[in-house]
């Protein structure tokens, strides 16, 4: 069967010249393979190294893009395929710095930044720039205490930082910016006190909330640059959104045991979005957290220093920003690696009709029930409340009770096989969540089943999982082992 | 390639217009001698500064038409705000072979220089090209 395919001039010289050419297939991938293997010159320019069709190759069958439906929909004898050049280009060598204001310095700062002041990409002018930049860190735990850190000493004017929790000492293995001596202070103390200790000159703007859709716009505007350093989807998408709306860069890194990722997201300024690359949340529980994974301490400072290093390039208008293009570390093979991530011109938020165009419920969008543990650290807005106890949820002091009254129960422990080597508690039955869809069926089902893990999230998971499976008596215990350790057992480490 | 003084006026008046963005057109005509251009609108409104984008059904339209009254679409042009006439990794990235890209640097509002550039068949990299002002 031969379907009929319109050359574009500008491919014509490979095609013998021909405007329209047939061609054997059953679907547009099969239609093309035959074509660029008819006519192998085409191959290049239609295809990407990596097999993929190149972003500005349009195929359109009987004057309908079927980008949208892939290139797998199938012809029929007598459709119509246009090969559609999109034609674009443009210059990206230089970018404006994002800073058009400049603070004079005084003679105390020039000496103080007189290794930038040679340096001749930042030289005086860049330094100018800095002082009137005005940066926002959402954060300030591993990313945002080194980021914090160094574009401080770096000179940053104004630095505005969200953050609403207080140091606790499981914090001090990676978030450098606080000292065991801080330990139950606010987190936003605790950084002003070391900020301003680096540079007085600092004009330091504590946010003490969590950022919401509420206040994400009125936080954000007033700003000129953001810093992402959270570590749960819904702040990320909300970050991200309100960023693309209000038109501010916004320097996205994240981390997870020995692997961190960065990237720069600024649709105004022709790179994508985080939701071009990710436009849908994975289902929760899917990605663990750090406080679920765990987190090399000293993977914050490398991806929160590269996150510092785009912001001063931004600010000062100097070299490549990493846009459209997303920068992974592998902190075991020391390696990194680069993938590019090409704006969708669908996207809901940036795209060119787009739907998202106010803040919406990201809890709800990350398919998150409040209550739920959606994060861990300080950065999280989901947390988990002791006092809001839900249907499902005992506290530790009615597990105390039903232990001591032994009750007829079976105590199930789902957290990972490295956390039952740090604590655990008597008599509780071991049971990974990984692996409770291949094992659960050892858990009796006219028993009362109580599930714990560290704070109480996973082990609400795994309760929505068995009563999935047909089991009826089931209760999770608010707050996990730590609130047990907490409030029923100190000898019990809390982790 | 081969241009009257009359069109290259056309495109950078065009071009001037469009600054600070960039702004961009195309040129048909056959065997290498440009008879006609035909402006486009740069769709890239999100970063017309640095970039520029014909809409494909837009650019489809331009060649049918071509085709038909047995033109042939030469080449692309398009303004450079502020920058040199040479081609970006951006525009390599994304340009078509056998086209003439004419590029022309616009600074402050004023056409001040034109090179026409043509890709390698192995889209290694783009070569300057003479252009024949007639």
């Amino acid at each position: 069967m031969g379907i009929k395919v319109t050359i574009p001039t500008a491919l014509r010289r490979f095609a013998n010249g021909q405007a329209t050419v047939e061609v054997p297939g059953n679907t547009i991938s099969e239609v093309l393979g035959n074509l660029t293997t008819e006519h192998a010159q085409l191959r290049p320019h239609l295809y990407s190294e990596d097999g993929k069709l190149r972003n500005f190759v349009r195929v359109y069958v009987n004057d309908e893009d079927i980008r949208a439906r892939g290139d797998n929909t199938p012809v029929n004898e007598g459709d119509e395929i246009s090969i559609v050049p999109s034609i674009a280009g443009g210059n990206l060598a230089k970018l404006d710095p994002i800073i058009k204001d400049r603070a004079k310095l005084t003679n105390e700062e020039i000496k103080r930044y007189s290794r930038h002041l040679i340096l001749p990409e930042v030289g005086i002018e860049g330094q100018e720039r800095l002082k009137a930049a005005k940066v926002l860190l959402i954060g300030s735990g591993g990313l945002g205490s080194p980021i914090a850190l160094y574009l401080t000493a770096a000179g940053v004017g104004t630095i505005g930082m969200v953050e609403f929790d207080t140091v606790d000492f499981s914090n001090l293995q990676r978030q450098i910016i606080h000292f065991t001596g801080d330990v139950g202070k606010h987190k936003l103390k605790s950084a002003e006190e070391k900020l301003k200790a680096i540079n007085p000159n600092l004009n330091f703007i504590p946010h003490p909330v969590k950022i919401t859709s509420d206040n994400a716009l009125d936080i954000i505007k007033d700003y000129d640059l953001v810093l992402d350093g959270t570590d749960n989807f819904p702040t990320r998408y909300l970050v991200n959104d309100a960023c693309v709306m209000l038109k501010k860069p916004n320097v996205y890194g994240s981390i997870f045991r020995w692997e961190g990722m960065a990237s720069v997201f600024a649709p105004h300024l022709g790179g994508p979005c985080y939701r071009c690359w990710y436009p849908e949340p994975p289902p929760p529980g899917m990605v663990p957290s750090c406080a679920e994974g765990g987190v090399l301490g000293v993977i914050c400072g490398i991806i929160g220093n590269i996150q510092a290093n785009e912001a001063v390039k931004l600010i000062i208008g100097k070299g490549k920003p990493l846009m459209g293009r997303l920068l992974r570390f592998d902190a075991m093979d020391m390696s990194f690696r680069e993938y590019k991530i090409p704006r969708d011109p669908n996207c809901p938020v940036c795209g060119k009709n787009p739907t998202i165009t106010k803040l919406i419920d990201y809890l709800e969008f990350c398919g998150i029930g409040r209550g739920e543990e959606g994060g861990s650290s300080g950065d999280s807005i989901v947390e988990t409340k002791d006092e809001e106890l839900g249907p499902d949820d005992i506290s530790v002091e009615t597990l105390k009770k039903m232990r001591d009254r032994k009750e007829d129960f079976v105590l199930v422990d789902v957290r990972n096989p490295d956390e039952f080597a740090i604590c655990a508690i008597d008599g509780s039955v071991k049971l990974p969540l990984p692996e409770l869809p291949q094992r659960f069926q050892e858990l009796p089902k006219d028993k009362l089943i109580v599930l714990h893990c560290k704070s109480g999230g996973r082990s609400g998971r795994a309760l929505k999982f068995l009563r999935s499976q047909g089991y009826g008596k089931l209760k999770n215990v608010a707050g996990g082992i730590n609130a047990w350790a907490e409030r029923i057992d100190p000898n019990v480490p809390q982790y | 390639m081969k241009l009257s003084q009359q069109l290259l006026h056309q495109i950078h008046r065009q071009l001037e217009s469009g600054y600070p963005n960039e702004a961009c057109g195309v040129m048909l005509g056959k065997n290498g001698v440009v008879t006609e251009i035909v402006s486009a609108d740069n769709e890239r409104t999100d970063s017309a500064r640095n970039r520029y984008l014909i809409d494909p059904l837009a650019y489809m339209k331009i060649e049918r038409g071509a085709d038909q009254r047995g033109l042939e679409v030469l080449g692309i042009y398009h303004s450079h705000p502020d920058v040199a006439a040479r081609p970006s990794q951006f525009d390599l990235d994304h340009a078509w072979p056998n086209f003439s890209y004419l590029i022309v640097s616009v600074v402050k509002g004023k056409a001040v220089e034109s090179n026409s550039w043509r890709l390698r068949d192995d889209r290694s990299a783009f070569d300057r090209e003479a252009v024949e002002i007639s």
